[in-house]
């Protein structure tokens, strides 16, 4: 089944990156952490807790009672920058940034000539969506320490959540190469590949900060999710076993390791990860439509259907609008076939194309559940939209890989090495050149660019290491 | 959801049994009467990969690439097996590539390979003058010109090339004269006789317009080239050649219709899916939907892949299309389709359900298991003779740098046999059976029965290695029937008849094609298994001519010779 096979690739929003950073380095070693509180937001829509889900086992009463807490202590010393600096940590931590806001503004005021308050504000306001407050905090900060590895990550954080794509790895990549060896720099960077869909650039920024920091779960998330988008989904794997490992409680990363099993269709097998996940986070419909798909599969079981269906009605329960369970259901029930079960099918098929008009699938679903429902106008009015749909996705598909191909010509490969010398790409422009020398030897201009190109390598600095 | 209900837990629980201690061929199943207590044998490695003693191994086919990826080197190519010297012993033919610019190796050229009948081949491709010496890719056997000898037509990227069988051992190029020599990159070609004149007809697949000085660059990573997807060139018209009797041949693509719809055709097969008595044609396209033509009657042909549920594959998705087979897999009596696909696309089993055909696999056990295999050659085949087909696969990934993109998914690949468990779900027996052993890059694939032993045997095109020669060692003790046709008129090999055989209850159908699979051409004699039913009670044949024949009570565990009578009955 193609379509569950397939994870969508959501746009992170990155926000959490800035955050952590700088709370782990003003309060020491960090414990392992939720994905939730990594550097990445889960790829399953709704799998971020909200901040007052962290405390168990009564979570908002928990965290009410602690904010009092705080907020007695800082009442009796208003004036005490290291109070006022673990209170924002505390609201930091909870993932409640807004409330961090006030202490930090205090805490500038308390030491305006201080790098790290007006830094840890930065990071607040940018998780707490405010964008110009926290332009303005890391602009003094960078007053105070332009070259601080906290302060590219922090800074480069922010362009990231103003979907500042370009300028924000400018950043991030100025800042590693300052500071090659810094994790939080690469981990934010690592993120930001991703956003820009460059897995393999992200793989590469955040290798070496798994191995520097091999003990940090959401490292192996992140670089997991990396080697997944890269098609290299065993790798992945590994990685998200060390997360699991490292952080048992992880359920994203339980989830993943699933679906990623079942992407490999190693059903029995993703089977344990995604019960863990449900332990974890039962109310995740996700989790139910991939253990779903698990039995649905996985042809050497007598009762997957029934096993599936279960699954897939728990995960509509919890969203009635979960494409994927709506989608994966009504293919359990076309393929047993039963009258009723097309007639299910065509219900929830109808749900889908309400929710996605443009779905492709669902609408050649409905269009030959309903043919053999022997309705055959039904049938034909979506199988019209699915040819309509079809052909623009086909036509759409065609130019994207047009777009990417060109004559495998000397001229060809000539006019691409002279593009990227233009962009100051020569290590990109030395392979270009070595293609043209390889498709016609014995042209001097080739052998010459080709030369210079190299040269211009070996000059090139402000990369990433 | 492969399975549902206890029913076929039992069955497969039996045919396991059926393997270990001889419980006998539950499968299929004794109900009524005519049944042999006979045990099936002990032996559960059912073929045996006899290339390097055949001497089919001389045998090495090239891309003619010099790491330059051109386009063209991954197609690979395929083979016929077919009785060219008329001794009733299968022989074999090898396409091959030949040298692309840059390419400094010896000359390769296509082989042909005579049965000597004792298990072994000879080289005999010189004296026939069926070397080719162009970029060869499909092959196709038919008797063109209805003079009793196999005829041989050859897809190439070039012209393509047509052999008269002479009769004495000896080919002639009558490509020009025929006016079949299609100047497109043709895959695989296929004989049918679609206007019911008694003369075979040719179908052939074109994939893309592709020139070498037009090859396309297509790289993830910068420097490194790695082959194109057919999608990046536009699709081509296939072609329909009616035949005109006289030995030349007419391009009737535009007024039957066939040249309306363009595709990235891989694999062809003729078959009658509404069982009318008209051939029908099937293409299976690479990336484009695949089509489905529809034989009128009156000379012309209607698509209609996409209303009859075969243009796309479950959820209407268009996949890369690379072999197909038809058979009547489930013995209701509809021929059925298997569609090899590319990896993470599962390979299709077509049911044919009367209005339109589903694509069952996952629900068949043949969806998951073959989602991470390219597949191209395919065959469904009754390999251990027990009266339902099963299903073949030659798989191997078209890029040969695939792991610098997956690291699950490799150039070299299994091939995969699945048992038919007796009800028309499949169950994976690779390794026991003894296929699933290495990995190949495998391209075509045909079959036959090399040794007219009443078992199908496999011979594997291998893009860049030597082909494989799978002799089937399956226990002997089933019985079966080979029908040998000889129609009183038309083309030597009774292409386009159909025999359906009767028996304990059951009837089986077998359609007279060498088309299928991917680039290749298969023995076309119906083999039917028995499993251990000793009583044939009917015999019914559909001539190509449209009479019909029954022959009760035939002799089993044997070829069984039926002339087409002169007058009809």
């Amino acid at each position: 089944m193609t379509r569950s096979r397939k994870l969508v690739c959501f746009i992170l929003t990155g926000v959490a990156a800035g955050g952590v950073a700088f709370w782990a380095a003003a309060a020491g070693p960090r414990p392992a952490q939720k994905a939730t509180d990594g550097p990445t937001k889960s790829s399953i829509p709704g799998a971020e807790p909200n901040p007052s889900q962290r405390y168990a086992p009564d979570p908002a009463l928990e965290y009410a009672r602690a904010r009092a807490q705080v907020e007695q202590t800082i009442a009796a010393q208003p004036k005490a920058l290291s109070l006022r600096m673990q209170a924002a940590e505390f609201y930091m931590r909870a993932g409640d940034h807004p409330a961090a806001l006030p202490h930090l503004r205090v805490a500038t005021r308390l030491s305006e000539d201080q790098f790290f308050p007006w830094l840890a504000l930065g990071d607040a306001a940018t998780l707490a969506g405010e964008p110009q407050l926290a332009e303005r905090a890391y602009t003094r900060a960078k007053k105070l320490d332009a070259r601080h590895p906290l302060l590219f990550r922090g800074y480069g954080q922010l362009l990231i959540s103003r979907k500042r794509l370009a300028e924000a790895q400018n950043v991030l990549e100025r800042g590693l190469a300052l500071h090659p060896k810094d994790v939080e720099i690469r981990t934010t960077l690592g993120n930001l590949f991703l956003i820009r869909n460059k897995p393999g650039r992200a793989i590469e920024v955040l290798e070496p900060a798994v191995k520097a920091a091999p003990a940090r779960p959401d490292l192996h998330y992140l670089i997991a999710e990396s080697y997944e988008r890269d098609l290299k989904l065993e790798r992945a794997i590994s990685h998200l076993r060390d997360a699991v490992r490292l952080d048992p409680a992880m359920d994203s990363a339980w989830g993943r390791l699933g679906l990623y099993l079942v992407n490999l269709t190693r059903y029995a097998e993703a089977r344990a990860p995604l019960q863990r996940a449900i332990e974890l986070r039962p109310d995740e419909p996700h989790y139910h439509w991939a253990l779903g798909d698990t039995y649905l599969l996985d042809s050497g079981l007598q009762n997957g259907f029934a096993l599936a269906a279960e699954a897939y009605r728990k995960a509509l329960k919890l969203s009635p609008h979960n494409e994927k369970a709506l989608y994966s259901f009504a293919m359990a029930l076309t393929r047993r076939g039963k009258e009723e079960d097309l007639r299910e099918a065509a219900e929830l098929l109808e749900r889908l194309v309400r929710l996605q008009p443009q779905d492709i699938n669902a609408h050649y679903k409905l269009a030959e559940t309903y043919r053999r429902l022997s309705r055959p106008e039904d049938a034909n009015k979506h199988l019209k939209v699915f040819q309509r749909l079809s052909a623009q996705h086909r036509s759409k598909l065609r130019n994207l890989y047009q777009g990417a191909a060109f004559r495998d010509t000397f001229e060809e490969h000539m006019k691409r090495g002279r593009e990227f010398m233009a962009r100051k790409r020569p290590d990109l422009a030395v392979k270009s050149f070595e293609v043209a020398v390889a498709r016609n030897g014995k042209s001097t201009e080739a052998r010459q660019a080709l030369a210079r190109a190299r040269r211009a390598t070996g000059q090139q600095t402000g990369g990433i290491p | 959801m492969k399975r549902h209900g206890i029913g076929c837990n039992v069955l497969r629980l039996f045919w396991l049994g059926c393997l270990g201690v001889s419980l006998g061929y539950g499968c299929s199943g004794p109900r009524h009467q005519a049944v042999d207590a006979v045990p099936t044998g002990t032996s559960t490695r059912q073929f045996r990969n006899v290339t390097a003693e055949s001497g089919l191994g001389a045998f090495r086919h090239t891309d003619g690439g010099t790491g330059r990826r051109f386009f063209v080197e991954q197609i690979g190519s395929g083979l016929a097996i077919f009785d060219f010297d008329g001794d009733g012993l299968q022989d074999v033919y090898f396409c091959t590539g030949t040298a692309l610019p840059g390419y400094t190796g010896p000359a390769p050229h296509n082989r042909l390979f005579r049965n000597r009948g004792d298990g072994t081949f000879e080289d005999r491709t010189t004296a026939a003058g069926v070397a080719c010496n162009r970029y060869s890719i499909g092959a196709a056997a038919g008797d063109f010109d209805n003079d009793g000898d196999i005829d041989l037509y050859v897809c190439c990227f070039d012209s393509n090339v047509l052999y008269r069988n002479n009769g004495d051992g000896t080919f002639a190029d009558v490509s020009k004269v025929s006016g079949v020599d299609d100047p497109r990159l043709s895959s695989s070609a296929a004989w049918g006789d679609y206007n019911g004149d008694g003369y075979l007809d040719l179908f052939v697949a074109n994939y893309v317009k592709y020139r070498v000085d037009e090859d396309l660059w297509c790289s993830k990573y910068e420097g490194q080239k790695s082959y194109c997807g057919p999608t990046l060139y536009q699709p081509e018209r296939h072609t329909l050649y009616r035949n005109n009797g006289n030995g030349t041949f007419t391009d009737v693509s535009g007024p039957s219709g066939v040249a309306s719809k363009l595709g990235n055709g891989l694999g062809v097969v003729w078959f009658d899916f509404d069982d009318d008595g008209r051939q029908d044609i099937f293409v299976a396209n690479d990336q484009t939907p695949n089509h489905l033509w529809w034989n009128r009657g009156n000379g012309k042909f209607q698509e209609v892949a996409l209303e009859r549920g075969v243009a796309y594959g479950e959820e209407g998705n268009a996949r890369a299309g690379m072999g197909v087979d038809a058979g009547d897999f489930d013995n209701d009596g509809r021929v059925d389709l298997v569609v090899t696909n590319f990896s993470e696309e599962n390979n299709a089993i077509y049911r044919n359900e009367g209005a339109a055909f589903r694509d069952v696999a996952f629900d068949r056990g043949v969806g998951a298991e073959t989602l991470m295999h390219l597949g191209f050659g395919t065959a469904f085949l009754d390999y251990d003779r027990d009266g339902w087909l099963d299903l073949f696969f030659a798989n191997g990934h078209v890029m040969d740098d695939i792991a610098m993109y997956s690291d699950s998914v490799t150039w070299e690949q299994p091939l995969q046999l699945f048992k038919n468990t007796g009800t028309g779900h499949f169950r994976e027996v690779s390794d026991a059976a003894g296929v699933g052993e290495g990995k190949w890059v495998a391209r075509g694939a045909a079959q036959g029965d090399l040794d007219n032993d009443g078992r199908k045997d496999v011979i594997i095109s291998v893009l860049r290695g030597q082909p494989l020669y799978l002799r089937n060692e399956c226990a002997p003790a089933a019985h079966w029937l080979g029908v040998d046709l000889h129609p009183a008129s038309g083309n030597a090999q009774a292409i386009g008849a159909t025999v359906w055989l009767t028996a304990n209850g059951v009837t089986q159908r077998r359609d007279v094609s060498t088309a299928g699979s991917f680039a290749s051409s298969n023995d076309p004699r119906p083999l039917f298994g028995l499993g251990p039913v000793n009583k044939v009670d009917e015999l019914k044949i559909r001539w190509p001519s449209g009479r019909v024949t029954l022959q009760k009570g035939p002799a089993l565990d044997r070829y069984l010779r039926i002339d087409e009578p002169a007058q009809p009955h």
